[in-house]
């Protein structure tokens, strides 16, 4: 049933059970993969969460233990103290020119073509954005501006099966790793996870949750060890421990 | 005071790191998280866990929450849904004991709660639920609160699994429908 060639209206079929959170993991899997490319399913899925969640209102609210709530609050400030980094400095834009110099070690031309519409895109897409948007935009777009200029920037190609380019992986000698997407929006409840899989045959290293979109660049968690493989998986909203899900699309870092 | 303070204003608050608006959203909707949670697994300090994961999701997603797609509400139930089920398929993949079947119970009927406009909403899907053919409302009891996957479904209700997609598929369909026009006559799905 987890085979890519379920077509459309097989995959259809799985959305109201999706909805219920009654598939297998191998239908699960399969469904979030169609999920990603198909709006029309997508849509399936968000009415039948909603008539779903009438069934949640179908229960009547019990009051939690009071200590619930502090609980909550707690766990949400500790993990925004975890997570919170300095921002990193904007460095002063170059030439556009200068971009297509430092691209030509890329492998594909198709992610130089998607990296550049992306960062050179980056502002103009900046401009619909708040504040605080337009500055979290900033930071990316530098993210990844600062990884294609550092020394020895390489480009990996993050490829389906079938090739298409899902994401490049820019390197930068000094720089964080930074992950560009062409991603469509993850599907509702859903993230894209990024994973690090190192040579030693260790588990699978969460070092990145992306929710397509807008969210196109991402500094990367940590810096990746030659011979490392990238995955990208479709996880609940939050991310998952470890993939629940095939991965759709992979890159060797060589 | 707060510039919006429905629903969808917090969840944006959220996604800019306000913890007060976390703190409303949870005053808000706690009891319904809660409520739902128990009724899934079963186990207060369960549902507890549950509650806390579905609120942290909405911490860390809150910024990619896209209010066209859904309710606030929908999707932090969703939330409480998935975290529910999934601890209840942990708990599951230990060894049963004999006194453990799951037994689903009926949609409960007892209101806790002095919200009337709540309760008229709850009255309203325990009416929609019960226009339902006994089959239907047998697939998504034991789905949505047995938390049951398909495979366990086809097993317990001697269906085969595609029986059990259709049913699923008519059930939602025509829930939906009586759900947007309960007094109107609905065809059947």
């Amino acid at each position: 049933m987890s085979d890519r060639g379920h077509a459309h209206d097989d995959l259809r079929t799985l959305v109201p059970l999706h909805a219920l959170d009654a598939l297998d993991a191998a239908d699960s899997a399969a469904a979030e993969e169609h999920l990603s490319t198909c709006a029309e399913c997508r849509r399936a899925l968000d009415e039948a969460l909603e008539t779903a969640a009438a069934l949640a209102f179908s229960v009547p609210p019990v009051a939690p233990p009071p200590a619930l709530r502090e609980r909550v609050l707690e766990a949400a400030r500790t993990e925004r103290a975890r997570s919170e980094a300095p921002a990193p400095r904007a460095p002063a834009m170059r030439p556009r020119r200068s971009f297509r110099a430092l691209l030509a070690p890329a492998r594909a031309l198709a992610v130089a073509m998607t990296l550049l519409a992306l960062v050179l895109g980056g502002i103009a897409i900046s401009a619909r954005r708040d504040a605080a948007d337009l500055r979290a935009a900033r930071a990316r777009d530098a993210a990844a501006i600062a990884a294609l200029q550092s020394p020895g920037a390489r480009v990996v190609a993050v490829q389906t099966p079938g090739r298409s380019v899902a994401a490049a992986v820019v390197l930068g000698r000094a720089a964080r790793p930074v992950l560009v997407t062409e991603l469509s929006k993850a599907p509702p409840l859903h993230v894209y996870q990024v994973w690090a899989i190192l040579a030693d045959g260790s588990k699978p290293i969460s070092i990145g949750l992306i929710g397509g979109g807008r969210d196109q660049v991402v500094r990367l968690s940590r810096t990746l060890p030659a011979g490392t493989t990238i995955a990208l998986t479709v996880e609940p909203a939050g991310g998952s421990p470890q993939p629940t899900t095939k991965p759709f699309a992979t890159g060797g870092l060589g | 005071m707060r510039s919006d303070d429905s629903d969808a204003g917090l969840v944006e608050q959220v996604a800019r790191g306000d913890e007060a608006a976390l703190a409303s959203l949870y005053d808000r909707h706690g009891p319904a998280a809660y409520g739902l949670a128990l009724r899934i697994v079963r186990d207060p300090a369960l549902a507890e866990d549950a509650v806390q994961e579905a609120f942290l999701a909405v911490w860390r997603g809150a910024e990619r929450f896209e209010r066209a797609r859904a309710k606030p509400s929908t999707w932090l139930l969703s939330l409480v849904h998935h975290k529910s089920v999934d601890l209840v398929r942990r708990e599951q993949s230990r060894p049963p004991r004999a006194d453990e079947e799951r037994a689903p119970e009926r949609v409960a009927e007892t209101d806790v709660s002095g919200d009337v406009l709540r309760s008229a909403e709850r009255d309203e899907v325990h009416r929609a639920l019960a226009r339902l053919t006994p089959p239907q409302r047998q697939v998504l009891e034991l789905a949505y609160f047995g938390g049951f996957s398909q495979s366990e479904l086809a097993e317990r209700i001697g269906e085969p699994i595609g029986t059990v997609k259709s049913r699923t598929h008519a059930a939602l369909a025509r829930l939906r429908q009586l759900l947007a026009s309960p007094e109107g006559t609905v065809s059947e799905v």
